[in-house]
């Protein structure tokens, strides 16, 4: 049922942003590229036409969603009218400004996070709360923004945004990505144990065939960095086993740390076959993990050797590039300096 | 399990340009007939071409058919151009409505009026292949299809082509052939799908056939792109059926890799419902009724999914025993760890079938055993033999918990295990190997006789079973480890004449040759070992042989010969090589040949393969020792130096305490030397300059304290310790090692510190002592020291009232270390234990042997008889004790608490026998004893003596006896 609530005489449409709080963090800045010369916050700030079921159509700006009811404001000639539509009987809702989304989706989608993030931005301040309402391609453009935030190195931006949306959304496929957010960004943060609460759920919520590693990733991650390397290994090695040939997203950062966590315990041998299965499943090794830099490097130099023994007369040779190791036969470099400098009897 | 698949290829055309050009040139060719025969004509031209767009096949062949019968005369039908467009038509009508020979025939009219004339008519060419076969004509259809692949490799359709040629060549039985082609097609540059197709059907005949190597080799070695590829449903089946066959060839590696190519269920119906519905969204419009290749293989597939789907849906969820088998890959691949994390999936999943939990459930046990997690090990194991007490596999997994207990070295609970599985199970298939490991269980405990037992029922219950020569051979053994060496040769002899020529014969002779030794007949020994050697170059003990050789040399003064044995055993031979090499050093320095001492260690140190438990401390100190015998202690002392600088801190390196001793002793001569060397520097100048060797070890000590080098730091501090204890200062020699126990952590205490400061602590009552004990045992179970951690461990036990567990280590300390300085302790305790344990004859015979051993002369022995004499009163024996009490304070007098004690103690004998006056005296005698005056006994003893006086007077009295005062 649609009810008049109020109408009143409003010579000028008020100009400027509405600030949105995000979460009690600081306002998202009202500064973004322009589009053909237009400000971005401008190109969305316009009319929006909403379609009802029975085809009877409003148009005006939009002045809030609650309770299942959209409010709009209509300016009929006289004065403003405002109107509260129940979403239910809502058929379509034509909102402008669809080119902001549409080129911060490009910039996203070639990672220049640094120039999507703006118009990103406008986007979540004008559309976010209308989130139920919204196509699929300016829904993906406000999901966006989280992402940007992170890739940007503003993690409690990512994390205070996704979980706004996380409130909003029950869509898998976004909800998804949100808690990657959400995940990737407690680590950024340093919330370790936060972290591995959300992880844990991740991993309850999985089930055993999972779709994706990163709840035991970052769980496994953070036992390494506590120097957890059984249980590391332990915890990373579970989306592994479980894995198929489809495709899982973040399993090159399980494998990574249970390389690194059997490489720590001196299971060099097991770490060798993992790292073999990785590199035969083309898994990359994932770049930003650089505190295993050095167990990749140890790993590759052995690949190397491998493929270059095999290369060269097709047996496999028995090689150990490894550096000496600390061992009782190591000092002998100094004995024999002194052997050497004892006459022979 | 395998879903029902249609491996019919779909029937192709390619009549998209092909007929509409056809039917446009037929309308085109229509108008030149006559004006009546036109219209007739021309009209069921129409209607042909009609029911032909509309896919009534059947109608538009019989119109076709008619057409030509009722106008075949006319001009038109001579017309080329008008036959060169319908008879492509008339031959797929035919074709499609069923009639394949007739289409051939068609088709075959076409060629052979227009095959010269033309560009060939790749429609016509195909569909004359598809007719040959469908007309049961397969070698007629080959040599068409090749033909069409020959005249028009760059189509579509020519994947499609060769996919019916390998069709064909399977239905001939050519598998090979087909299989070739696959490959072949599939390494091709034809689309993704058909590529793929080809892949799985060539990989599935290749199972059928039982070829499972070209079967792995198609399904593994490229990737599938099972995000793109719409026959995943039958990639998942072909996976899993590949994967039991790997199984099966105990290929268990390449097994999990093609388990994990196979889909769950709920991932597969998502992904197959996805794939369906964009095969529907992408499938192309039939044109006019007429049906392109693309459109027909879309059908085709979109077809085969739906049956699949539906099979899905209505068929059990297979991903339980998918899951099982891949961790049974897992496991059987030594990949434990993976293995256990999908056992355990299944195992605790209430909602699968009990039989699966159960097989999945036993299964974990094996993966925590895989991967030596003993105690993880036992509660899964026990977990499982409560939930599935009635399994069949119940036996199994207590035999499991039993090996957990026994690699923990619980051997006790091991016992009881195998003790409850052989009495429930007592016909069990299994029942050796239980017995087997029993026997060895009770070996380990020292339980002879009750091992000999298990052996025996595990050789004579199970004659030909695999086991049965080793549990005849550890019957030998137990012989052997008792120390009845007689017994333990006649039993190696028996399996020698045996086993002639068994798997085991080496060991026995080899046993034959070490026992023959412990029973010193070296001579005998030696021949046996040099057969030995002879007959068995590449037997595992070949280097112990080597090793017992030359030491049988050494003992019959055969130097050379004990040389040139140690010298020939190889590094392989691991710590045998490194005591065989320190043997040849020890015959030439026996001989004074220290020259060759420090050539021989020289060599030993140069070798790239020394290995683990390489003796380089050892052997520097060896070659100083060797330079100071040369009366060269300018090239003793840098070495010593350089040795405690690299090895001082390094609690797993021997020959430091030796090294100090040698730089005490060179300390001395320099003190002592006339001019002392003045061309010293650095630390032997230090060591040189200090005026008292004690000082120098301060200064160091307190060094390595400050460059925080802890394990030198205590054995310097042990060191200063046990010299200041022989200087008679208990005190400061006590004080420094319990500041050495509380500064340094046991860890980094070696076996000599954490032995003896072991001692201290648990003599002293602290319980660091026990620690630090156990420490010594579990990092170096082979250290000259564990005899510290035998005694102590032994004496805890007994005061816990373990005195089963007090007794084996006991027995173990004196069979191990008979001349230790703790091994009248060990014997005392032991004689003690079994007195308490109620074997009074054994306690006598261990207090016997104390008293027969030498070296225990003094408060040993007085202690002994001690023992003795309570054991004599307890057996109300009295007199047997009053004479051991006697003895005691007849010939020790110097230990003032025994005398008391034996004084009183046969005092009070005296006055149970009824003979006041010998007790009245004896505890006189102990007055007078001026030495026992501050003990509390000895005012006891003085109360008891007056009140025996008083009563002795008493009866005086009575008697009219004079008063003795």
């Amino acid at each position: 049922m649609i009810t008049r609530i109020r109408a009143r005489l409003i010579s000028t449409i008020l100009p400027g942003l509405c600030p949105v709080v995000v979460l009690g963090l600081a306002p998202l800045p009202a500064v973004a590229a322009d589009i053909d010369g237009i400000a971005p916050d401008t190109v969305l700030q316009g009319n929006v036409e909403i379609r009802l079921d029975d085809n009877r159509i409003y148009t005006g700006e939009l002045a809030g969603l609650s309770a299942g009811r959209l409010a709009v404001i209509v300016f009929d000639g006289t004065g403003e009218v405002e109107y509260s539509l129940p979403v239910a009987e809502i058929d379509t809702v034509r909102f402008p400004g669809n080119d902001v989304h549409r080129i911060g989706l490009e910039l996203y989608h070639d990672r220049q996070y640094n120039d999507a993030v703006p118009l990103l931005e406008a986007v979540f301040r004008h559309r976010a709360e209308y989130l139920p309402l919204l196509d699929a391609s300016t829904t993906e453009a406000v999901a966006a923004l989280p992402r940007a935030y992170l890739e940007t190195g503003r993690a409690i931006d990512a994390v205070g945004t996704a979980l706004r949306l996380l409130r909003q959304t029950d869509q898998p496929e976004y909800r998804y990505k949100l808690e990657t957010v959400v995940l990737n960004g407690f680590i950024d943060l340093g919330l370790y144990d936060r972290a591995a609460e959300e992880a844990r759920a991740w991993c309850a919520r999985e089930g055993p065939y999972p779709e994706s590693a990163l709840g035991w990733s970052v769980l496994a991650e953070i036992e390494l960095r506590d120097e957890n390397y059984h249980e590391a290994l332990w915890i990373s090695l579970q989306p592994i086993a479980f894995s198929t040939a489809r495709p899982m997203d973040h399993l090159e950062r399980a494998y990574a740390v249970a390389i690194h966590a059997s490489h720590a315990l001196g299971e060099e041998e097991k770490g060798w076959r993992l790292f073999r299965e990785m590199t035969d499943r083309h898994l990359g090794w994932p770049e930003d993990r650089t505190e295993y830099n050095e167990t990749h490097a140890f790993y590759s130099r052995m690949q190397k050797a491998l493929e270059e023994a095999e290369g060269s007369s097709g047996d496999v040779l028995e090689i150990d590039p490894r550096p000496a190791r600390e061992d009782l036969n190591l000092p002998l470099r100094e004995v024999r300096k002194l052997l050497l400098a004892l006459p022979d009897d | 399990m395998p879903l029902s698949q249609d491996n019919r290829l779909p029937l192709p055309s390619v009549i998209h340009r092909t007929t509409a050009f056809l039917l446009l040139g037929l309308m085109v060719c229509a108008p030149k007939a006559r004006a009546l025969t036109v219209d007739t004509l021309d009209s069921l031209l129409h209607e042909a071409v009609h029911s032909f767009s509309d896919g009534d096949y059947a109608t538009a062949a019989d119109l076709f058919v008619r057409i030509e019968e009722e106008f075949g005369h006319d001009p038109v039908f001579e017309d080329g151009d008008f036959l060169r467009r319908v008879l492509p038509l008339i031959g797929y009508a035919e074709l499609q409505s069923g009639s394949p020979d007739k289409a051939a025939a068609t088709f075959e009219r076409y060629l052979g009026r227009f095959d010269r004339d033309t560009r060939p008519n790749p429609f016509v060419s195909y569909n004359l292949a598809l007719a040959h076969r469908r007309s049961g004509n397969p070698d007629q259809a080959l040599r068409q299809f090749a033909t069409y692949v020959e005249l028009f490799p760059g189509r579509r359709e020519t994947a499609l082509a060769q996919l019916q040629k390998a069709e064909i060549l399977f239905e001939q039985d050519r598998a090979a052939d087909a299989i070739e082609r696959l490959q072949k097609l599939s390494e091709s540059d034809a689309p993704a799908n058909i590529r793929t197709q080809g892949r799985l059907l060539a990989a599935q005949r290749a199972i059928a056939d039982g070829r499972t190597e070209l079967a792995a080799m198609l399904v593994l070695e490229r990737e599938w792109d099972v995000e793109a590829m719409p026959e995943v449903a039958v990639l998942t089946f072909t996976a899993m059926e590949l994967g039991d066959r790997l199984m099966e060839a105990e290929n268990h590696g390449q097994a999990a890799r093609s388990y994990r190519l196979a889909l769950p269920r709920d991932q597969l119906v998502i992904l197959q419902r996805e794939r369906m519905r964009a095969l529907k969204e992408n499938a192309p419009a039939a044109a006019g009724g007429i049906r392109g290749a693309r459109h027909d293989f879309h059908r085709h597939l979109y077809e085969r999914m739906e049956r699949q789907l539906a099979s899905l849906l209505e068929a059990d969820d297979y991903t339980p025993g998918l899951t099982l088998r891949r961790g049974q890959a897992f496991l059987l691949s030594h990949r434990y760890r993976s293995a256990w994390l999908l056992f355990e999936s299944i195992a605790v999943d209430d909602a699968l079938d009990t039989d699966l939990r159960r097989d999945a459930h036993y299964r974990w046990i094996l993966a925590a055993n895989g991967l030596e997690e003993w105690e993880e090990a036992l509660t899964i194991a026990r977990n499982f033999t409560h939930r599935y007490e009635d399994s069949d596999l119940a036996p199994q997994a207590f035999y499991l918990i039993a090996q957990a207990h026994s690699e923990q070295r619980r051997h006790p609970e091991a016992v009881e295990v195998l003790t409850d599985l052989i009495e429930r199970f007592p016909d069990h298939a299994l029942r050796q190997r239980w017995h087997f490991t029993r026997g060895f269980s009770f070996a380990l405990l020292d339980r002879f006789e009750e091992a000999r037992a298990d052996f025996e029922s595990a050789r004579d219950a199970f004659p030909e079973a695999h086991l049965t020569a080793g549990a005849d051979l550890w019957y030998g053994l137990t012989y052997f480890f008792e120390q009845d060496y007689a017994t333990a040769l006649t039993e190696f002899e028996r399996l020698e004449a045996t086993y002639p020529e068994h798997r085991l014969t080496g060991e026995i002779r080899y046993r034959r040759a070490a026992t023959l030794y412990a029973m010193g007949a070296l001579k005998s020994a030696l021949d046996a070992t040099r057969q030995f050697i002879r007959d068995f170059p590449r037997h595992e003990r070949h280097g112990e042989a080597l090793v017992l050789q030359g030491d049988l040399h050494m003992g019959l003064g055969n130097l050379d010969a004990a040389v040139d044995a140690f010298n020939r055993v190889s590094p392989e031979a691991g710590s045998m090589f490194h005591y065989a090499v320190f043997q040849a050093a020890k015959v030439h320095r026996a001989r004074g040949d220290h020259d060759q001492v420090v050539s021989h260690l020289r060599s030993y140190l140069r070798r790239d393969d020394l290995g683990p438990g390489a003796r380089i401390s050892d052997a520097l100190y060896r070659m100083g020792q060797a330079y100071v015998k040369l009366g060269r202690p300018e090239e003793a002392f840098p070495l010593f130096f350089e040795t405690l600088d690299l090895y001082g801190d390094d609690r797993e390196a021997a020959a430091i305490s030796g090294i100090l001793a040698a730089l005490e002793d060179l300390h001395a001569r320099t003190r002592t030397d006339a001019s002392p060397p003045s061309d010293v520097e650095g630390a032997v100048r230090t060591l040189v300059a200090a005026d008292n060797f004690n000082h120098w070890l301060e200064a160091e000590r307190y060094r390595a304290r400050r460059n925080d080098r802890p394990t030198w730091y205590a054995r310097l501090s042990l060191e200063l310790s046990e010299r200041e204890r022989r200087a008679g200062r208990g005190h400061r020699a006590d004080a420094l090692l319990l500041e050495m126990a509380r500064q340094t952590s046991p860890d980094k205490l070696d076996p000599r510190c954490l032995g003896r400061a072991g001692h201290y602590l648990r003599e002293n009552g602290l319980a660091a002592g026990e620690r630090f004990l156990r420490i010594l045992l579990e990092d170096f179970p082979h250290a000259a020291e564990r005899p510290y951690a035998h005694y102590g461990l032994a004496r805890i036990d007994y005061e816990n009232g373990a005195y089963t567990d007090s007794l084996r280590r006991l027995r173990r300390f004196l069979q191990e270390s008979p001349g230790h300085k703790l091994a009248a302790e060990a014997r005392l305790l032991k004689a003690s234990l079994l007195h308490e344990t109620g074997d009074p004859d054994a306690a006598i015979a261990a207090y016997t042997a104390v008293l027969e051993q030498r070296e225990a002369r003094g408060r040993p022995h007085a202690r002994a008889l001690r023992g003795l004499a309570e054991i004599h009163r307890a057996a109300g024996k009295p007199e047997k004790a009053i004479a051991y009490f006697q003895r005691i304070y007849t010939l020790y007098r110097a230990y003032d608490t025994l005398l008391a004690e034996a004084y009183f103690e046969s005092a009070l004998l005296f006055e149970e026998l009824g003979d006041l006056e010998a007790a009245y005296n004896t505890l006189d005698e102990m007055r007078r004893t001026p030495s026992l005056e501050e003990l509390e006994l000895y005012e006891k003893a003085e109360d008891h003596r007056l009140r025996l006086r008083a009563e002795w007077a008493g009866e005086s009295d009575r008697a009219g006896k004079e008063n003795f005062e």
